[in-house]
């Protein structure tokens, strides 16, 4: 239903079409939509393409990096931290939960994500730091900067399934739109902006630095 | 502005009683409300103020739970207990800004500060409080941190011990102001006290302010909060019931001045009706009613001026009569008669002929002297009531004087005399009885008729007074005026009327007759003459101007400036080398005023002159009048050295033994006696036996009148001493006189009278 609204402008989806451009309802460009195929008992290898063999969730700048991360069931990822800061990651996703507490650096042990699903997770003392993980078996493509996916074969909506931090936050992954816009393009009922912007611009933080002696 | 009428100053009174009445009523209503909405206004504030600082302790509050649950939180002890700088700063960072915080501090358990958010040097007043309690707990306060105004968190954190204080702060910025000034409905400022002049509170006439003293919330005194309701919005409101006020007063100003108007006028018009009677009455009308029904004093007031207007009416009738008649005998008096007169003229211009007739009761002083003035009075009454009867319708008659009655008798002309004469004696012949007294009175008349002696009142009247003084001069019982007399008479009062001027104005002037003296053959004096040529009425001879100054007393001021006059020509003659005696003629009523001669004798002596340089002539008449009063001055003169001389004699009856008592050293012949002493031999006899006898008496004669040389030989040869006349010269002014001398044109006139 949510989908539908860009089906008016839309054609047919055509049975080439390989490269899609995801937009929000603002038509500007939608990085991080997860697009991934319903079933498993499609033949595809297991891992898709461009996969890499170690999965990373980096902190920088009291951010997570990447914000969006697709790992096999199974798979081990690690939390090294690039701060000066120590940072307290959790999460309390089912079947996923775990904790590395106030570590520095690539103190924290890393931790093997087991159960299909979204593991969203954050940082105990900086609230604005969140970031997810697909733990899926199933091939699964993620919108780059520039709201770009490109897939190995023609796009078929009736085979994929759509998510998105900001559409659904751990909920379920929801139908494409039966057709496609314009130029391959995509919209989605939502307007981007990055979820781990700070709440304010820094300026306590500024002035603690500023007034107790320390650099940014 | 003056306010004449009764009305306007009963109106005016009104209205200002009404209108202080009214503005003192409406000021203290406006005074009250102004009062009560400051009172009101003032309480306002208290209660809001009071809000805002509930609401200020309701942020404070807020803000300490939410940092006690900061310093709770799990993730924030663990980062606490780190004790990584920079770990704590970024938690720091992080749960302040849950809250919205805008001041961040972490101070260790020592009170060592280890992180801020602000340039704090030492620990705020409400931290170190809340340090200093036994139990570490939280607290909330307000304070000034680095000039700016804070709501405080204050919370340990504890783990379980003290790991350290987390304090949050809040400023109580602009938006927040606004919020309590949204909240509270007031104007709010905050007053950092301690800090250089900053407020900036409403403490303008314009603002009812409170002010909460923030520091007496929590800790800390350095903070308040100035609650403040602008008193003219509040008084703004009030605008309305203040024009309804005004509003009120005006109308109830205006009614009342309505209502005074109709009051001044209902109070006023039976003044006015009454000032209009009176005004009525001043002018002589007293027909007015006078009646005001007003139930008040007014009607008393109208009663006494109706009193009034009759008592003034009858009092202006009596006056009126009394005016116009004569009290004694009820006939008109002269004026009422003049005014009668000329009414008779205007009504009957054609009947222009009728007389008027005179009436004088000739005895009634000697009655008076006789009965007394009562019994004169009745007389005159009886004898006016008779005339009047007998006047015929018509004719009028009035009292001009004390013993006169005029008759006005219509269609009378001068042949009726005998008639009217007539009609008088059988009226007033009859006599009378007073008090038992009978009486018989004599009476004289004189008449004046018009058109032929004149139309005028006073013509007549005075005509008619002449031909009374005739028939009384005569001894006729009547007579009537003759045309002339009363231009003589005319000339004699215009001549009084101008003596004194003809005196001021140095109209007079003295002219000298020489006197030549027979045996010397020389000239040994000159009489000084008075002439008077008047700018109005041309000459005047001494025979008109002496009898009137005397009459009217003007005569000793006339001899008194001849006197001076002689005395100055006599000392320009002196001054010439001429030595003459200068006979003065003085009136009868000069030689009795004994200062008057007195004065003469000071006058000589003052001028340095001889007393012979004087001779004094007096008529033998005027020594009759007081003998021997004028016999004392004259002696006295005399003693002195100057000569006295008898003048005219010849005219009167004195005889010269008379003379003989008198001071008399000159006898002069009147002209009379003189001048046809050639031709008639008794004159001659007479002057013969005269002259004969005044030598015999030591006295030398002097004959006037000389005009011929007949004349002068005759004299001569009687031994007349002096002679005067035209024969030596005629009177000359007195510069003419010296001339004369020189020529001595007198020589030879002893000889040409040689016969």
């Amino acid at each position: 239903m949510l989908l539908a609204l860009s089906a008016a402008t839309s054609t047919t989806a055509s049975a080439d079409v390989t490269t899609l451009t995801f937009l929000d309802q603002n038509n500007n460009p939608l990085p991080w939509v997860v697009l991934r195929y319903r079933t498993p008992a499609q033949e595809r290898s297991p891992r898709p393409v461009g996969t890499p063999a170690e999965f990373v969730v980096d902190q920088r700048n009291k951010r997570f990096t990447p914000l969006v991360s697709s790992v096999p069931i199974g798979a081990t990822v690690r939390f090294p931290n690039s701060d000066d800061i120590r940072h307290h990651v959790y999460s309390f996703s089912e079947g996923n939960a775990f904790e590395r507490k106030l570590y520095r650096a690539d103190d924290a042990e890393p931790v093997a994500f087991n159960t299909e699903g979204i593991v969203a997770m954050g940082c105990n003392i900086h609230d604005n730091m969140q970031a997810f993980v697909l733990v899926t078996n199933r091939p699964t493509w993620i919108s780059d900067e520039h709201g770009v996916i490109t897939l190995p074969e023609a796009f078929d909506a009736d085979t994929v399934e759509l998510w998105h931090p900001l559409l659904n936050g751990e909920g379920s992954f929801v139908p494409p739109p039966a057709t496609i816009g314009e130029g391959n393009t995509i919209s989605l009922p939502l307007q981007w902006r990055d979820p781990q912007t700070p709440r304010s611009q820094g300026d306590l933080e500024n002035l603690l630095k500023r007034f107790s002696g320390e650099t940014s | 502005m003056k306010l004449r009428s009764f009305a306007a100053r009963l109106l005016l009174l009104l209205i200002v009683l009404v209108g202080a009445g009214l503005l003192s009523s409406t000021l203290a209503a406006l005074k009250a409300a102004d009062a009560n909405v400051r009172a009101l206004v003032a309480e306002d504030v208290t209660v809001r103020a009071r809000v805002a600082a509930l609401a200020m302790t309701q942020q404070i509050e807020t803000l300490r739970q939410q940092v006690a649950v900061i310093t709770g939180d799990y993730g924030f002890r663990a980062a606490a207990a780190t004790g990584d700088r920079g770990t704590i700063l970024s938690a720091l960072a992080n749960h302040g800004e849950r809250v919205d915080a805008d001041l961040a501090l972490w101070i260790t358990p020592t009170g060592e500060i280890i992180l801020a958010s602000s340039p704090v040097s030492e620990l705020p007043a409400s931290v170190e409080k809340a340090m200093g309690r036994v139990t570490p707990q939280s607290a909330g306060a307000i304070e000034a941190i680095a000039d700016k105004a804070y709501y405080l968190g204050i919370s340990p954190s504890l783990a379980p011990s003290l790991m350290g204080w987390l304090i949050l702060g809040k400023t109580i910025d602009t938006p927040e102001v606004e919020r309590l000034e949204q909240l509270t409905g007031a104007a709010i400022t905050i007053d950092i006290r301690n800090t250089a002049e900053g407020s900036g509170g409403r403490t303008s006439a314009g603002w009812v302010t409170h002010t909460i003293d923030l520091g007496a919330l929590q800790t800390g005194d350095s903070l308040s909060a100035e609650v403040s309701l602008s008193l003219l919005d509040a008084l703004a409101n009030f605008d309305g019931l203040r024009y309804q006020l005004i509003f009120i007063a005006l109308t109830a100003l205006a009614l009342s001045t309505l209502i005074a108007v109709g009051a001044a006028r209902w109070i006023a018009a039976p003044i006015s009706r009454l000032v209009g009677t009176a005004r009525a009455i001043s002018n002589g009308d007293y027909s007015r009613s006078v009646t005001v029904d007003t139930g008040t004093e007014l009607d008393s007031l109208g009663l006494a001026i109706e009193t009034m207007q009759q008592a003034v009416s009858e009092r202006e009738s009596r006056i009126r009569h009394q005016a116009l008649h004569d009290l004694l005998t009820q006939l008109p008096n002269r004026n009422h008669l003049h005014t009668l007169y000329n009414r008779y003229l205007t009504e009957n211009p054609q009947r222009t002929t009728f007389a008027v007739a005179l009436l004088e009761i000739d005895n009634l002083p000697q009655l008076r002297d006789l009965y007394g003035s009562d019994f004169s009075d009745q007389v005159l009454r009886e004898t006016a009531q008779r005339l009047a009867a007998s006047l015929r319708r018509g004719d009028f008659a009035g009292r001009v004087a004390d013993q006169q009655i005029l008759l006005f008798l219509q269609e009378l002309n001068a042949s009726s005399v005998p008639t009217v004469m007539q009609k008088l004696r059988e009226t007033l012949a009859p006599a009378m009885s007073i008090d038992g007294v009978p009486v018989t009175i004599e009476t004289r008349t004189g008449f004046a008729f018009s058109p032929a002696h004149g139309t005028d009142f006073e013509d007549l009247l005075r005509r008619s007074q002449l031909a009374l003084a005739e028939a009384r001069t005569t001894g006729q019982q009547a007579a009537t005026y003759e045309l002339g007399k009363d231009e003589h008479h005319l000339r004699q009062i215009r001549i009084a009327g101008r003596l004194q001027s003809a005196i001021d104005e140095n109209a007079f002037e003295l002219f000298y007759q020489p006197k030549y003296h027979v045996q010397h053959r020389s000239i040994c004096g000159a009489e000084a003459l008075l002439r008077w040529n008047d700018r109005e009425l041309g000459n005047v001879y001494p025979d008109e101007f002496i009898p009137v100054a005397e009459q009217t007393g003007m005569i000793t001021a006339l001899s008194a400036w001849v006197v001076e006059r002689a005395i100055r020509d006599q000392q320009a003659w002196r001054d010439a080398g001429i030595e003459l005696a200068t006979s003065i003629n003085l009136s009868g009523k000069d030689v009795i005023n004994r200062d008057f001669v007195d004065s003469i004798v000071v006058k000589i002596r003052d001028a340095g002159l001889p007393p012979h340089a004087l001779v004094l002539e007096v008529t033998e008449t005027s020594m009759m009048s007081d003998v021997e009063l004028a016999r004392e001055n004259m002696e006295r003169v005399q003693q002195l050295g100057m000569r006295i001389s008898i003048d005219d004699y010849g005219t009167g009856f004195s005889s010269l033994a008379q003379l003989r008592t008198l001071p008399v050293r000159e006898l002069k012949l009147d002209r009379s006696l003189v001048e046809q002493i050639d031709t008639e031999e008794g004159d001659r006899l007479i002057a013969s036996s005269t002259i004969e006898m005044a030598h015999h008496l030591g006295l030398e004669v002097v004959a006037e009148g000389v005009e011929t040389p007949q004349i002068f030989a005759l004299l001569r040869d009687l031994d007349c001493e002096i002679v005067q006349g035209y024969l030596i010269a005629k009177p000359m002014p007195a510069e003419h006189l010296l001339e004369f001398l020189a020529k001595e044109s007198w020589r030879g006139l002893n000889a040409a009278s040689q016969t």
